[in-house]
């Protein structure tokens, strides 16, 4: 930058500086300017007719018309409207596109700009729009597509073009109007006694805020919050809530209660004598029939002193031992059953003696995990690993690729910048994939299961760690390299000595953050069929079993929170 | 002997940081680079080791020129000229004796340094240049650690690791206190009487170049404004160099 493109203008008590800027770089903070200016117009108008649209009047109406747009503006005609708005809400005042491409007219450098100036100066500009109507009108009239009406607003890109070949960056209306555009480089030297006004009373403030209040009442509207619901409905969830507080973890193994008692086939002069009742022992007796018969005679057995409200089955013994099933059972509260059935046709020769027992199964042995939580821990072990292994190969992946896309060490030469685009690029795309969807993808392509999940896992940590470890390499201190490189030692030397350790801690840190962010996203990844716990979970919520689903949601919340306080003693030991 | 012939840099952005600037020294002298902030110093002495490609001019040294070196001969070059910083450019996690022992890297083999692999004569080499800087006993601790003056005497002993015949140092005091800085030039002056290695430093104040250097070169926006002995730097120079605002100060 030489001495002669400075500027030094004085007003009054202020001094401003006016450092030479480059033209393309006037006519590109302008343009940022005019495009957040018709953004943000837009999007008013957006949000505007959106609301209005929840009017009762107007919600009739689209349920009336059928594909037929309500209240509908061709949004050609909205954005040349929104341009000339935005034209002159530019050089009015400070726009909201002059705070963001840091855009103000002056005049002799000064801020003070007379009024009818600045009006000359906005229907100036607008005028400069009109072959742009012009054309758009002919494109409407003749029934032309409105997307060819950008060709006619050239004549707008034309009066912007000027700025590019005047030595101080403006268009021909801001020669017409004796009006020059300020830019970041102008430094000035405010009059410290004059208070700014509040940033919400100038216009651009008053749109960011007209702006912001208008899209949290379009948001409540279109995620349709309902508060109501919210609390009337509460009840539907108590169930759920029921059995996630008592998720399926422990049993204990059942024993039967067995007791039997003797029939004759057919009777013979000396029939077995009939069983008795035994007190605190689980007894069976034969209460109609007698203790002999032939197969199909009606009997009824009585149980006593068996485990109250319990199942268990009767069975048929024949004389050789063999047991078939009759009928299920069941206890009352007492512990006693009775039931009535015919004799089944058994094997046996005559006068043999069969018998008839009841077996009444009781959860009374030794408690043990039930599948349900041998399942869950089973899959617990495949997230854990699934998140080691996407997290390690991701790791190793993502190394080289931090290097290729470290600003620092690749913009020096056009092939490498090439590069250092590309991978950032590519980098860029995957990252804002979720793995939720990358699983989906590779669900695909290599069937259900946790090599989906870690496919997935591994390709979004790539693209995440590539990112923070090139943003570690690129502040890496450059004082080091300078100095070992002065030894004369090689490049590989000079990585090894002066790159590597200074990457060390935000390494490891950034290893363990993705870590923790594995460990989470693996517990949800089989949501999508990726593998690990997700996927039981998910069957159980389908058919139902949300005892089941609590077990897997508590080892989720448990295994999470052991792997944080786990990384948390790691990160502190090691950075 | 070291020739700098019409050297002019001009960075990317248009900077011209040197213009033609030309001057021998002999060996065994010790020069002392004075100017201003941003008239150039920093940018002629990365020019001499090409830290900092020049733009144009020559860099001789001993008949050999440095400018025109292939990046091999570049890297056996370097390894004779020894360079400390104002900030010191220690890898501040590595510990000293690591940081030390990377001032041998231009005569060992690639891998076997990367694995950390330093032969016995090179680690004992080490602690001798550490005892000489006074700093052996902090040898094993992180290069952080030390004090601002200890670990410039670090950066000395790196460079001694090279086995320099030239030394070239930027401004090697300014983030030291006066008493710091008279310690750490003292061992650039011995370096420069007992080894006889020449020395090419750049300072700030004017009264620590009188006391240390054999010769002054003064810069002034990128060109020599005066070379001579420090004696010869009176009150009219002295304005021409820094500026008619400026006064002298002395360093205690
Ligand atoms: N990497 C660089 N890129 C662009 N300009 C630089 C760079 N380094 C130094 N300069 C400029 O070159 C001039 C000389 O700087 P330098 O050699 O650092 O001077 P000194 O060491 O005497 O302070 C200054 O104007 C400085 O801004
Ligand atoms: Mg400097």
């Amino acid at each position: 930058m030489s001495e002669e493109q400075n500027e030094i203008l004085r007003r009054g008590d202020k001094v401003i500086i006016a450092r030479g800027v480059s033209r393309l770089k006037v006519a590109r903070h302008r343009f940022t300017g005019l495009f957040a200016d018709v953004l943000a117009l837009c999007y008013l108008y957006a949000s505007i007719r959106l609301l209005i649209l929840q009017l009762p009047k107007y919600k009739e109406a689209v349920k009336a018309s059928t594909g037929q747009p309500v209240l509908y503006v061709p949004w050609a005609i909205v954005i040349s409207a929104a341009i000339v708005v935005a034209l002159f809400w530019g050089s009015l005042g400070r726009s909201l596109g002059g705070r963001v491409g840091n855009i103000e007219y002056r005049r002799n450098g000064a801020k003070k700009v007379s009024i009818i100036r600045r009006l000359l100066h906005a229907l100036l500009n607008a005028i400069g729009m009109v072959p742009a109507y012009i054309g758009l009108w002919w494109l409407h009239t003749h029934d032309a597509r409105y997307e060819t009406w950008t060709l006619a607003s050239l004549p707008l890109l034309l009066l912007f073009l000027w700025a590019l070949v005047d030595p101080k960056g403006r268009t021909l209306v801001d020669r017409i109007t004796g009006v020059e555009v300020s830019l970041p480089e102008y430094k000035e030297v405010v009059d410290v006694r004059v208070r700014p006004r509040p940033w919400y009373t100038r216009s651009w403030g008053a749109a960011v805020l007209t702006m912001l209040i208008l899209s949290y009442t379009t948001g409540w509207i279109i995620t349709k919050i309902d508060l109501n619901a919210l609390v009337r409905d509460a009840p539907r969830a108590k169930p759920l809530f029921i059995d996630l507080v008592t998720p399926d973890l422990f049993e204990r193994t059942p024993t039967d209660q067995i007791a039997r008692a003797k029939y004759q086939i057919p009777c013979s002069g000396n029939p077995p004598a009939p069983a008795q009742v035994q007190p605190d022992k689980p007894s069976l007796i034969i209460t109609r029939g007698g203790t002999c018969g032939e197969r199909g005679d009606l009997i009824a057995v009585r149980g006593e002193n068996f485990a109250p409200n319990s199942k268990g089955i009767l069975f048929w013994v024949d004389p050789i031992g063999m047991k078939d099933r009759i009928r299920g059972i069941q206890t009352d509260e007492n512990g006693t059953f009775e039931y009535t059935f015919n004799v089944p046709n058994a094997r046996g020769t005559d006068y043999e003696i069969h018998e008839v027992e009841a077996a009444i199964s009781v959860p009374a042995g030794p408690w043990r995990a039930t599948i349900t939580l041998r399942m869950v821990i089973d899959k617990m072990i495949e997230t854990i690993f699934l998140a080691l292994m996407a997290t390690t190969l991701g790791v190793i992946i993502s190394i080289p690729i931090s290097f290729l896309s470290a600003r620092n060490l690749m913009i020096h030469n056009p092939l490498s910048a090439t590069i250092y685009y590309i991978t950032r690029t590519i980098m860029n795309i995957m990252r804002s994939i979720e793995p939720l969807i990358w699983a989906l993808i590779f669900v695909v392509w290599v069937g259900i299961g946790p090599f989906a999940g870690v496919l997935a896992l591994t390709l979004h940590t790539v693209a995440a760690l590539a990112k923070l470890y090139s943003e570690a390499i690129e502040s890496i201190d450059p004082g080091p390299i300078e100095a070992v490189t002065a030894t004369g030692a090689d490049r590989i030397q000079t990585i090894a000595y002066a790159v590597v350790p200074q990457m060390i801690p935000p390494f490891i840190a950034f290893t363990i953050y993705r870590w923790d962010i594995n460990v989470r996203m693996s517990t949800v990844i089989g949501l999508v069929g990726g593998g690990g716990i997700g996927f039981l979970l998910i069957q159980w919520i389908n058919l139902l079993q949300y005892r089941q689903a609590a077990t897997a949601v508590w080892a989720i919340a448990l295994v999470v929170a052991i792997m944080d306080y786990a990384s948390a003693i790691v990160r502190e030991k090691l950075v | 002997m070291l020739e700098i012939q019409h050297l002019t840099k001009i960075y990317e952005d248009g900077t011209r940081a040197i213009h033609d600037v030309s001057f021998t020294v002999r060996d065994g002298e010790f020069v002392i680079l004075i100017g201003l902030s941003g008239s150039g110093k920093s940018t002629l002495l990365r020019c001499i080791n090409r830290l900092v490609e020049p733009t144009s001019g020559k860099v001789i040294w001993n008949g050999v020129d440095i400018t025109a070196a292939s990046p091999k001969e570049l890297r056996e070059i370097r390894r004779n000229i020894g360079m400390i910083f104002q900030q010191f450019n220690l890898v501040k996690r590595s510990s000293v004796m690591t940081n030390v022992l990377s001032g041998r890297l231009g005569y060992v083999n690639t891998w076997a340094s990367v694995l950390g692999q330093f032969g016995r004569e090179d680690r004992q080499r080490a602690f001798a240049a550490l005892e000489r800087v006074g700093v052996s006993e902090k040898a094993y601790n992180r290069a952080d650690s030390l004090s601002g003056g200890q670990q410039q005497r670090v950066g000395i002993a790196r460079a001694l690791m090279q086995s320099p015949k030239l030394m070239l140092a930027d401004e090697p005091v300014a983030s030291l206190d006066p008493a710091t800085s008279h310690s750490v030039l003292k061992y650039l002056e011995q370096l420069n009487r007992e080894d006889g290695i020449t020395v090419l430093c750049s300072l700030h104040f004017l009264s620590l170049a009188r006391r240390y250097g054999t010769r002054i070169i003064a810069l002034k926006a990128g060109e020599i404004v005066f070379d001579g002995l420090p004696k010869d730097i009176d009150h009219e120079r002295f304005k021409a160099i820094y500026g008619e605002e400026a006064i002298e100060v002395e360093i205690a």
